[in-house]
């Protein structure tokens, strides 16, 4: 988290539970295999 | 191009996943930035708009060595430090010559003209402007430059509810800045996927393809809005 220790918590995101950040995220994986796709 | 965009947006995920809000919202200005460039290239010429893009750096480099040599010799720096100042400048611009002369030969190459190009590539809005978004530049771009400007709203707003001891104020304050920094994420999620739809699009059959990924998109991005109340304001 952004209090204390800035690295704290650096390699488990503390907020991925909001289901709205889960989409971001997923949507960021989706475009990249969208692009790969439309390279090929 | 594209891969620096990319890498901008996973970013903004990142700084916003550990809480890091005001961050995220920086970087998403960056991000837009890269964007926008992805989206303005696929107008048009292409190649011509990059070597503008090009030709535009070269030329503000050397703009900004002039005004450095100038700080420079105005200076107080004693006369060795001023030396490594110049050497620094003049090794600048041999870099830039460098590039400047490999560019020139490369686009010369696919029949681009290096001096034909204007050294002037559009400012921000013009970009905006060009691909139909001008609205987006008073809005969201507006709203992400206040975050890497350090402009005052964040601190006012401590300011203010430390001031009028409101029960719960900063709660509120904390869950619209949350959300709003979602919102912005979520923003340049969709804005990238929309920049890459068009300009893979100059080149392959795609925008099908990415219609259901842009309706998603869209679709998260008013979710969240609706979570960041319009004020009520009580000035009473």
């Amino acid at each position: 988290m952004a209090d204390g220790n800035p690295l704290a918590g650096a390699s488990q995101p503390a907020i991925d539970k909001d289901p709205s950040f889960r989409v971001a995220t997923k949507l960021i994986e989706r475009l990249k295999v969208e692009v790969e796709r439309a390279a090929k | 191009m594209q891969q620096r965009a990319s890498n901008h947006v996973a970013a903004c995920a990142v700084l916003y996943s550990h809480g890091y809000f005001a961050p995220a919202e920086a970087l998403c200005r960056t991000a837009v930035e890269a964007i926008l460039n992805l989206y303005y290239f696929s107008l048009g010429d292409t190649c011509d708009l990059v070597l503008q893009y090009f030709k535009s750096y070269i030329c503000v480099e050397r703009k900004q060595n002039k005004h450095w040599a100038t700080n420079v010799e105005r200076s107080e720096y004693p006369e060795e430090a001023k030396q490594v100042h110049r050497k620094r400048i003049a090794a600048k611009e041999r870099a830039l010559s460098h590039y400047e002369r490999v560019v020139t030969e490369a686009f010369l190459q696919i029949n681009r003209n290096y001096a034909a190009v204007s050294e002037t590539f559009p400012g921000i809005f013009d970009r905006f402007n060009a691909i139909g978004k001008e609205v987006s530049y008073r809005t969201v771009y507006a709203a992400l430059c206040s975050q890497a400007h350090n402009d005052a709203e964040d601190l006012l707003n401590d300011f203010v509810h430390a001031v009028m001891q409101i029960r719960g104020a900063r709660e509120v304050q904390a869950f619209e800045n949350e959300n709003f920094a979602l919102y912005m994420v979520l923003t340049v999620v969709f804005f990238l996927i929309e920049a890459f739809a068009m300009y893979l699009a100059k080149y392959f059959d795609v925008l099908e393809q990415f219609k259901p990924l842009l309706n998603d998109a869209l679709v998260e991005v008013q979710e969240v809005g609706k979570r960041i109340p319009l004020p009520e304001i009580d000035h009473g």
